[in-house]
């Protein structure tokens, strides 16, 4: 396969798009994509402050390599998850890349807290992945409001964003559909602005990218991630992705110009927001949900 | 034959002759892993001789 836009072999074809591109034009596109993210949902402001959240994968190191490239002011934050080899390894990942690009990494180790992930998910009797997900959003949420950041980016991608909406489909889950936006405005005092630059792009594009760019990251799944139910979800809409091609995108950008409006947060509800008691973060219940999850597994 | 390096550390084998028809005798969704055969990066309709090693990366992450 031949490069559309010029005659070098290609290095990915894109299905989706019925086109094929070398390294030169997949990278053009693949920054023309962020671009179009960005600017349709209004991501960054002039002067923003941005911490992005990175795990060590390639999307989360990818997006910080872009998000610095573009001139913007970069911190890292990572949480060291606890869960043994992968943690240690995901860690390093994160240093060096930081070291590389002379940016810092603000490190949280739930190790060192007294709260590992495996050890929170045995004591509460609850999924890893869940428990993972609200530890992770508790210290995204506290660590950009302590430090004063003005927005929080994410790698989260097409796949999965498609496979979120899929999961929050097939249950109706219309709070969780109502938070669908690559671009959640600061909620609360204490609640920064939350951002996904790569929604326009699939796991596979990204990986490309940090393949052909050299960007060093942690390929292995998460340990604990084995049979979670966003993996199956992502396994159904690769099967018909091949099929179909396009589905992915058009079932995920489609959700905002046809159907986001309808599951809206409602503007009443936020009045009921309040400070949590222990954390001091915002919550609507006297306790957040991280700081009961403490209490729980104590 | 060809080889291919899957992205658990496993090896197969495949006596097809074309990336996507390779995927497809080894049941591997074209979607979900990058296909690299000498380093590079390679579309499914490249063809390979007998003796090519090819590996899988995956692309899947998350839970």
């Amino acid at each position: 396969m031949k490069c559309i836009k010029c005659s070098e072999n290609a290095v990915i074809s894109l299905y989706r798009h019925n086109a094929g591109f070398c390294k030169e034009h997949f990278t053009e596109y693949f920054h023309k994509q962020i671009n179009k993210a960005a600017k349709d949902h209004k991501m960054f402001v002039k002067d923003d402050k941005v911490m992005v959240c990175v795990s060590g994968g390639k999307d989360s190191l990818v997006l910080w390599h872009i998000l610095h490239s573009y001139g913007l002011d970069t911190t890292g934050m990572y949480v060291s998850l606890g869960i043994g080899e992968y943690s240690q390894k995901s860690k390093e990942k994160v240093r060096k890349f930081a070291e590389k690009h002379g940016l810092k990494a603000i490190i949280v180790d739930l190790e060192e807290k007294g709260h590992p992930i495996p050890m929170l998910a045995s004591r509460t009797r609850r999924n890893a992945c869940s428990v993972c997900g609200q530890v992770k959003r508790h210290y995204f949420n506290k660590v950009a409001f302590d430090e004063g950041f003005t927005v929080v980016a994410t790698g989260h991608n097409l796949d999965d964003e498609a496979a979120r909406l899929f999961g929050n489909v097939l249950r109706w889950d219309t709070a969780h559909l109502g938070k669908m936006s690559p671009n959640l405005p600061e909620d609360g005092d204490t609640m920064k602005r939350k951002v996904k630059p790569l929604m326009r792009l699939t796991e596979k594009e990204v990986a490309a990218y940090a393949f052909l760019h050299g960007i060093d990251y942690i390929p292995d799944e998460c340990p604990m991630s084995k049979g979670a139910s966003s993996l199956e979800y992502k396994k159904a809409l690769n099967e018909l992705e091949s099929k179909m091609p396009g589905t992915k995108h058009f079932f995920y950008l489609e959700y905002f110009n046809l159907a986001a409006d309808r599951f809206e947060i409602k503007e009443e509800n936020k009045d009921k927001l309040k400070k949590c008691l222990k954390c001091g973060m915002d919550s609507y219940l006297d306790v957040c949900s991280f700081c009961r999850l403490m209490e729980k597994a104590e | 034959m060809v080889t291919i390096e899957m992205p658990d550390g496993t090896v197969r084998q495949s006596d097809k002759n074309r990336i996507k028809d390779i995927l497809k005798d080894i049941g591997q969704n074209d979607n979900a892993v990058l296909t690299v055969v000498d380093g590079c990066l390679v579309t499914p309709d490249t063809g390979v001789k007998n003796g090519t090693v090819v590996k899988l990366i995956s692309v899947v992450s998350g839970g």
